[in-house]
């Protein structure tokens, strides 16, 4: 592996960094694998269908099997597409907290937007009363958006909360306390709904819970997809004012940065990307966690003017190979993405932290 | 810079709720399946008399009522049937209108999902559809089923073990609908129970333009009324004549073998159910369980204090204090011997019903996987189980007839 | 004529809590700031030195009055503009896993660099003359996380460097740092304003380096008043001595140090030339003699000698000579007496 070399071309006058090379190295093996991956998320579902007619159905060529059409563009297109949008979306929520709050265990949810998320759907979904009577009404009235819509709220009412709190508290560790606290609340009222709630209805909730990539619409993404991009938009401009967060509030002061300006930006760029990646496709965990410090140790760096779009690409390498993986090729059984993250995510980061020399740990 | 960043955040928000607003009103002008709005644009206003005379459902065949079932509606219209289904107190009905092959009536209702009869292949996503198939002889348009771990009837597992039949999950209790299955098999419709599935809710399966089609069967609260959801079944293979005939014969089984339990003089007490987790969930006195135990001539003893038609969770202490004198203990879950069924909770033991060994589990005819046909069969045979309970509490009426449904637990 | 970075007129400072109560910690400060000159703020813990270099900094805002940096008033100028004028070296650890060197001193440049922060080749100029003025130019190529203590103030002095600020304001540089690394540290910030022509504040604990290197000191006690002045005024004013005094705590004028203050001082004397006797004499003042130089003959006398290139000690007293051959033989002897006074006995 490249290690850290203490030689650098030092002139006389100017330090160039070694950086950008290593970094474009690394980028154009993540493109790359980034293809391949968004192919193999293509190729594997319930049913078999070669690479070659993947290709030529994204080519539009007509073939032999108009279902396979249907199937590729309507339905593992489109969970490729949302894949990689919540993928990107959660890793870089996730980057901006962990800067934010300077600390190694911070996830996209930190802040209760989550759970806001999750107040909402839980209130769409379980209480519509026993005989379900509301609900012929509400599968009309919401229309293609229905459970993402409450969910929006809920992350909406919670980022609203959180906005007001973060103005007149200076710390953001108390800010980070209330993200929690927040969350409790949440959970607390989402267990008191279930408990009153029927079986079949309770059931549905659990569903939501267990994240999914496949139950968007193209109708949906025309929704998500914009709002997503403006979340990525919004955080992707804040390289410069995150690395001077790094320093801590005080010296990011007095390199000229308006804290309370890229607060609200950060806040708000994390919680349109977590509020609405939830809102579509439940809460998926791990992702926001760990694809940062995957990026951090690949590239050997917490700048983040790299780091930013490592983690884009990353998130979508990751979420693409998750949904790979919940689809046990050939059966009809999908297992939920949340599962999949979990398993296979937690060892996978283990290793790449243990691979570094001892005593280096986790860091910011 | 302040003021562009506050633009930024105003521009976001009305992005984000003008798309809020343009997609469900998109939405709201197309609801149901898009058959049904281009159904309705290509329509024409001259409904001819040759029409009129194709539809089989016209008068010159007798017409279906429908008796005893609350949720399903079945109407004749001018050359089609209309399909109403809905649960016992919500204001509005998903309708289907079932239009013969090869005719083109006008569709009055906007609403209405249109599905050409006879239909050739269904998805059915619960097993209590396949004895109504059978009894139609339509079992073999079965292309694909929920789930077969505890399917009971043969002919559908011998059809999966061969390929015939494939599983694509969805059965409301965890495992999720293969969209791409579903795609593949190319259904006419998909037929599926409980109101609340998330199945209803799945947006992708409403943009895969699928025909999805409520059964409310299990929401039935009489036994007869459950039953008589074959008709709505059979409406769609234009067989709901030959249904209602096989119908008209069960409620004559059903009233007569509840005639004879009627006039018995001391009704023996029954008991229902076992305890879960501290909770003992008692069905309530108008559910369909209560029903049947009144039909068959018993006492069931949670009739004055468990109202409605649902069960509701009572503490163990209130069961025990009646429970303990209960003649006979019905539907008594997994157990399969007293031994195993005492080993789950030691009060078990001093029931009387469990002293003079009259406790009867429903799970005599049960798959390897612990499906019982009474969930299966049972539905579709409300006369059985009567004569089964009838058996159980006055095994004198019926001398010859065996338990079917029913068995002792040893 | 110096130029004047920074003055404040009639300044307070302190805390806004809740309501309309305020924690004072000063008022009516009248300060100024000078290119060229380094100010050292000492004063005892609490006093509030931190809290007075947070406000010139503007990482808090004055309760009264107000500071002009360059002429304008700092309660109305931008982030930004600050940021090119001053910069900070504070106590907070930082979290930077991952950064080499030259990127954290190169986040010093954010001021000057564009939205995407690309460095200009005069901003990687000026990042490697930082480094050279802050003598972390071999530092080049390092982590961060794996330099000493002592490196990564340098390095972190370098950062602030980079933002070629006019004014550079330190809290507690020399805290964590070793006795060399503190000498560094000071002889550094000396250059740093001599010779670069930088305003430099910094506050320290440590009396003896500021006294050796400060243009002059503010002296912060703990009513929130300060006396300023340059080092030998404040001592010769006694103003040291009014601003540390503690129960057993004197500030000797004579040598600038602090001197514990014992009881009972029993007097002894001491003969010898050079650097023996100097030591000896400290010695003799720790343990808690009166050192004099003639006195009566039935004081202990120590005469410190060199002897074919080796010290050694005599010590004379009652009649008896004994020879030590170290300090610490002799102080113990002296010390025993100390414990048990006997008139004349012989030991």
């Amino acid at each position: 592996m490249i290690k850290p070399s203490n030689q650098v071309n030092v002139s006389a006058e100017t330090v160039r960094e070694v950086k950008p090379r290593l970094f474009l190295v690394w980028m154009a093996i993540l493109l790359f694998v980034f293809v391949l991956v968004f192919i193999l998320d293509l190729s594997y579902g319930s049913l078999k269908i070669p690479a070659s007619y993947i290709i030529r159905i994204l080519s539009g060529v007509q073939t032999d099997k108009p279902i396979w059409h249907e199937i590729v563009l309507n339905i593992r297109l489109t969970k490729a597409i949302t894949a990689v949008l919540v993928g990107s979306g959660l890793a870089i929520a996730g980057l901006l907290m962990q800067t934010f709050f300077r600390n190694p265990l911070a996830d996209p949810f930190i802040l209760g937007i989550n759970s806001g998320a999750s107040l909402g759907v839980a209130l769409a979904i379980l209480s519509l009363g026993a005989a379900g009577s509301l609900f012929l009404t509400q599968i009309n009235t919401l229309g293609d958006l229905g459970v993402a819509a409450a969910a929006i709220l809920g992350a909406a009412l919670v980022f609203g909360l959180v906005l007001l709190v973060s103005r007149s508290v200076k710390s953001s560790n108390t800010l980070l306390i209330l993200g929690l606290m927040f969350g409790s609340a949440t959970s607390a009222l989402v267990s008191l709904l279930i408990y009153f709630s029927i079986p079949e209805r309770i059931q549905a909730y659990m569903i939501w819970t267990y994240g999914s990539f496949g139950g968007v619409t193209w109708n949906q993404l025309k929704v998500m997809a914009p709002v997503m991009l403006v979340g990525i938009a919004i955080s992707s401009l804040l390289g410069k004012s995150l690395n001077a967060l790094l320093l801590g509030e005080d010296y990011a002061r007095s390199l000229g940065l308006n804290i309370g300006r890229i607060r609200f930006l950060i806040l708000l760029g994390a919680s349109i990307l977590a509020g609405t990646a939830t809102a579509f496709c439940g809460p998926i965990g791990f992702l926001g966690v760990a694809i940062p410090h995957i990026a951090r140790n690949l590239l050997r760096t917490s700048n983040h003017k790299f780091l930013l779009p490592a983690v884009l690409i990353l998130g979508a390498i990751a979420a693409l190979l998750a949904d790979v993986l919940t689809q046990l090729p050939g059966t009809a059984f999908i297992l939920p993405i949340n599962v999949i993250t979990s398993l296979f995510g937690a060892p996978f980061v283990l290793w790449i932290i243990l691979r570094r020399k001892a005593g280096s740990g986790v860091s910011v | 810079m302040k003021k562009s960043f506050s633009a930024l955040f105003i521009l976001s928000i009305l992005i984000l709720s003008s798309c809020q607003i343009v997609t469900p009103m998109a939405v709201q002008n197309s609801p149901g399946s898009g058959l049904a709005q281009a159904e309705a644009a290509t329509v024409t206003t001259e409904a001819t008399v040759e029409t009129t005379l194709a539809a089989p459902t016209a008068d010159v065949i007798e017409k279906v009522e429908i008796k005893y079932a609350k949720n399903f509606t079945l109407e004749y219209r001018e050359g089609y049937i209309l399909l109403g289904v809905k649960t016992q107190d919500s204001p509005t009905a998903l309708q289907y209108a079932l239009v013969p092959k090869g005719t083109n009536p006008t569709i009055r209702e906007k609403d209405a999902v249109v599905i050409q009869t006879p239909i050739e292949k269904i998805i059915t996503l619960s097993s209590t559809y396949y004895p109504m198939l059978e009894q139609i002889n339509e079992l073999g348009t079965v292309v694909g089923i929920d789930d077969d771990t505890y399917t009971y009837n043969e002919t559908i597992r011998k059809a999966v073990e061969a390929g015939k039949v494939t599983v694509v999950g969805g059965d409301g209790a965890g495992s999720l609908l293969s969209l791409e299955k579903v795609i593949e098999l190319a259904p006419d419709l998909l037929m599926s129970p409980y109101m609340n599935a998330p199945i209803f809710e799945d947006a992708k399966l409403k943009e895969s333009k699928q025909t999805l089609v409520l059964n409310a069967d299990y929401l039935e609260y009489s036994p007869l009324g459950r039953a008589e959801w074959g008709k709505f079944v059979a409406a769609f293979y234009n067989k709901e004549v030959e249904a209602s005939k096989l119908f008209d014969q069960l409620v004559v089984r059903y009233e007569e073998i509840a005639k004879l339990a009627a006039g018995m003089g001391e009704k023996p007490s029954v008991l229902v159910n076992t305890a879960y987790q501290g909770s003992w969930y008692m069905p309530g006195n108008e559910s369909f369980v209560a029903e049947l135990l009144n039909d068959a001539g018993a006492n069931y003893l949670f009739a004055d204090s468990v109202t409605g038609t649902g069960a509701s969770p009572l503490a163990f202490e209130v069961v025990y204090e009646k429970a303990k004198d209960a003649d006979f203990w019905l539907n008594v879950g997994f157990a399969s011997d007293i031994k195993g069924l005492v080993a789950e909770d030691a009060r078990y033991g001093e029931f009387k019903a469990v002293v003079e060994g009259n406790v009867y589990n429903n799970n005599a005819r049960m798959n390897p996987n612990g499906g019982t046909d009474f969930y299966e069969g049972g539905v579709a045979n409300p006369d059985i189980v009567l004569k089964d309970l009838v058996k159980i509490f006055y095994p004198d009426l019926l001398p010859d007839y065996q338990l079917f449904y029913y068995s002792r637990v040893n | 004529m110096k130029t004047k970075v920074l003055t404040t007129s009639n300044l307070s400072i302190g805390y806004r809590l809740s309501g309309q109560k305020n924690r004072l910690v000063a008022s009516g400060l009248e300060l100024s700031l000078n290119e060229g000159e380094l100010v050292c703020l000492i004063g005892p813990n609490g006093a509030g030195k931190t809290t007075l270099l947070r406000t010139l900094a503007a990482l808090q805002k004055p309760l009264d009055g107000q500071v002009e940096l360059a002429g304008k008033i700092l309660g109305q100028m931008q982030e930004k503009e600050i940021a090119k004028t001053i910069s900070l070296v504070l106590t907070e650890p930082i979290a930077v896993g991952q950064m080499r060197v030259e990127e954290l001193v190169g986040m010093g440049r954010f001021p000057f660099t564009n939205f995407f922060d690309n460095h200009k080749p005069s901003d990687e100029r000026a990042v490697m003359d930082a480094m050279r003025s802050a003598d972390a130019k071999n530092l080049v190529g390092r982590y961060f996380t794996q330099l000493s203590d002592g490196e990564r103030q340098h390095v972190m002095v370098a950062r602030a460097l980079a933002q070629e600020p006019k004014l550079l304001i330190l809290d507690e540089p020399t805290a964590f740092l070793d006795l060399p690394g503190r000498v560094k540290m000071m002889l550094m910030l000396q250059k740093l304003a001599h010779q670069e022509g930088k305003a430099v504040l910094c506050s320290t604990h440590d009396l003896d380096l500021a006294l050796q290197v400060a243009d002059w000191v503010w002296l912060m006690d703990r009513s929130g008043s300060i006396s300023q002045g340059s080092p030998e005024d404040l001592v010769l004013r006694g103003e040291f001595g009014k601003t540390f005094n503690r129960q057993g705590v004197e500030f000797d004028a004579a040598s600038g140090k602090f001197k514990t203050e014992t009881e009972n001082h029993q007097k002894v004397i001491l003969h010898g030339i050079g650097i023996e006797k100097f030591w000896t004499m400290r010695a003799l003042i720790r343990v808690g003699f009166d050192v004099l130089e003639e006195g009566e003959s039935n004081l202990p006398l120590v005469e410190a000698m060199m002897e074919n290139g080796k010290t050694s000690w005599r010590l004379k007293r009652n009649g008896g000579v004994i020879s030590h051959a170290s300090i610490y033989s002799l102080v113990y002897a002296l010390s025993e007496d100390k414990l048990n006074p006997t008139s004349g006995k012989a030991a």
